[in-house]
């Protein structure tokens, strides 16, 4: 299984929510924010090296460096210029073959970059974060997905601090509305590469990304 | 149903290719689908455009096989060969009584003949086969969105990230800071350059430029001026001469792996010798 985690804006959470859900779920993280990827990466080869041709995808899998499988990506312009997204399929079929379950961490925007991960996936999850300007954002991604065949799993209203309007959410996107409520530890997810759902699995925000995980799951093993 | 293009002259002179048809280009009019196929030759390519019409009221599919040796440069969207086209040639849609025109290049030469350029098959009724875009969603996707990747000025190059000394070659031009010369070398071209700049202002100078340089500086500095340019000229050639030199062996010099391991070594030694001199002091 192949799942997207996308969301129109930058900042809403797609990584934490990427990262969360790989730790979860026991999978691959891929990090194809090909022009401003934010997962730890390291040395080694990147997913800029594999859609430029000079790295097999499966040897730019970082394991057992930290909690979750990793493919990170590069950081220049100059590898974000290099690299092909028209060879992310084939990289991201390989990883699943090789490893299993994939989560493709998507870059914001509307651009190729952002629709390939979907055409290949074979679900989505949006993530929205709970302003009121969110629904438009998810309503754009969910059509992004939905012309490019991947399957709307669930809808992640990220950072809550009040109750946000899942119904809202659920009756126009759909999918069911998780709500993952703000946690101090969540925000720090993707810069200390340590998920809640392994460090406090107990918190009301590893429960939340739990029930995702769980949505993914029972959606994606027909 | 293969339709294959004939040539225009083979179909006697009752059926006179119209005007406005290139000479090199063939056609059939006598099916109800008519093939128009011309091929023209540019800069060690050809170019093959292909027209269909079709009178039939209903849509059809259509295969253009390509025939000539060499591969199918099909038209490409963000680099991605446009819908319908494949290796081969192109499969498509012809509209009901409409035409579709495409085009495509082939690496050979001498403009072949455009009666075998091409083949046409009809794979029948487009309405009864609809599209299927299974597989083509990455390429339609990257076609339709275009591609995100930053502009090639926005990527910092090797030149753009050390700036060079002007008119300098070798180590010299790859300078990555802005160290400032000694303070004697610094004083010695700061008099250099006041002297090129009062001769720069005296070469070619009208009379009364010249003669702002004579109300300005000292009469004795007049009838020295030519020599002591000379004299600076030939300091600076053998000063760069030297300068360059030893900023190619500057470069080329590595002591640091052999300095660390003497260090290593000459701090074990003292380790060694210490309690042996405590000894004999004591």
């Amino acid at each position: 299984m192949i799942l997207a985690v996308t969301g129109g804006k930058g900042g809403v959470g797609k990584s934490t929510l990427a990262i969360e859900l790989g730790a979860a779920l026991d999978a691959t993280v891929v990090d194809a924010d090909l022009g401003m990827a934010d997962l730890p990466t390291g040395p080694g080869p990147d997913l800029h090296d594999v859609l430029a041709g000079r790295a097999d995808p499966l040897e730019a899998v970082r394991e057992g460096q930290g909690p979750v499988r990793l493919l990170p990506c590069g950081r220049s312009l100059a590898g974000a210029r290099a690299a092909d997204v028209a060879g992310l399929a084939e990289a991201l079929r390989a990883v699943e073959s090789a490893y299993g379950d994939v989560i493709v961490d998507c870059p914001a925007g509307m651009k190729a970059d952002a629709g390939v991960p979907l055409a290949v996936a074979d679900a989505c999850v949006v993530v929205a974060s709970p302003q009121p300007y969110a629904l438009a954002d998810a309503v754009r991604s969910r059509e992004l997905a939905r012309e490019l065949d991947a399957g709307l799993v669930a809808v992640v209203i990220n950072c809550a601090v009040d109750d946000p309007p899942e119904d809202a959410f659920e009756t126009v996107l759909g999918a069911p509305a998780h709500t993952v409520p703000a946690d101090p530890r969540v925000a720090e997810t993707v810069s200390t590469f340590r998920p809640v759902v392994r460090t406090a699995p107990s918190t009301r925000a590893a429960r939340a990304v739990g029930s995702v995980a769980a949505a993914v799951r029972r959606a994606t093993r027909v | 149903m293969r339709i294959h293009p004939q040539p225009a002259d083979a179909t006697g002179p009752a059926a006179e290719p119209p005007a406005s048809v290139p000479p090199d280009a063939v056609s059939i009019d006598r099916s109800p689908v008519g093939v128009d196929v011309t091929t023209s030759a540019l800069r060690g390519l050809t170019l093959v455009r292909v027209e269909l019409r079709s009178d039939i009221d209903e849509a059809l599919r259509v295969r253009v096989s390509n025939r000539l040796d060499g591969p199918v440069l099909p038209p490409r969207d963000e680099g991605i060969p446009a819908a319908g086209w494949d290796a081969a040639g192109f499969t498509g849609r012809l509209p009901a009584a409409g035409g579709l025109g495409i085009g495509y290049a082939c690496p050979v030469t001498g403009a072949p003949a455009a009666d075998a350029a091409v083949s046409v098959d009809l794979l029948g009724s487009a309405s009864e086969s609809p599209e299927t875009t299974g597989g083509a969603g990455v390429a339609d996707a990257i076609r339709d969105l275009g591609r995100a990747a930053p502009p090639v000025d926005a990527v910092p190059t090797p030149d753009a990230a050390s700036p060079s000394v002007s008119g300098a070659n070798g180590p010299l031009s790859k300078r990555t800071d802005e160290t400032p010369p000694p303070q004697p070398v610094s004083a010695w071209l700061t008099a250099v350059e006041s002297r090129i700049e009062r001769a720069e202002r005296l070469t070619d100078a009208t009379a009364s430029e010249a003669a702002v340089v004579l109300e300005s500086d000292a009469n004795e500095v007049l009838p020295e001026v030519s020599g002591t340019l000379a004299a600076d000229l030939a300091a600076l050639r053998t000063t760069a001469d030297r300068i360059q030199r030893l900023a190619d062996r500057a470069a080329a010099a590595d002591p640091g792996p052999v300095a660390d391991a003497l260090r290593t070594a000459a701090a074990a030694l003292d380790t060694e010798s210490r309690p042996e001199t405590e000894r004999r002091s004591g």
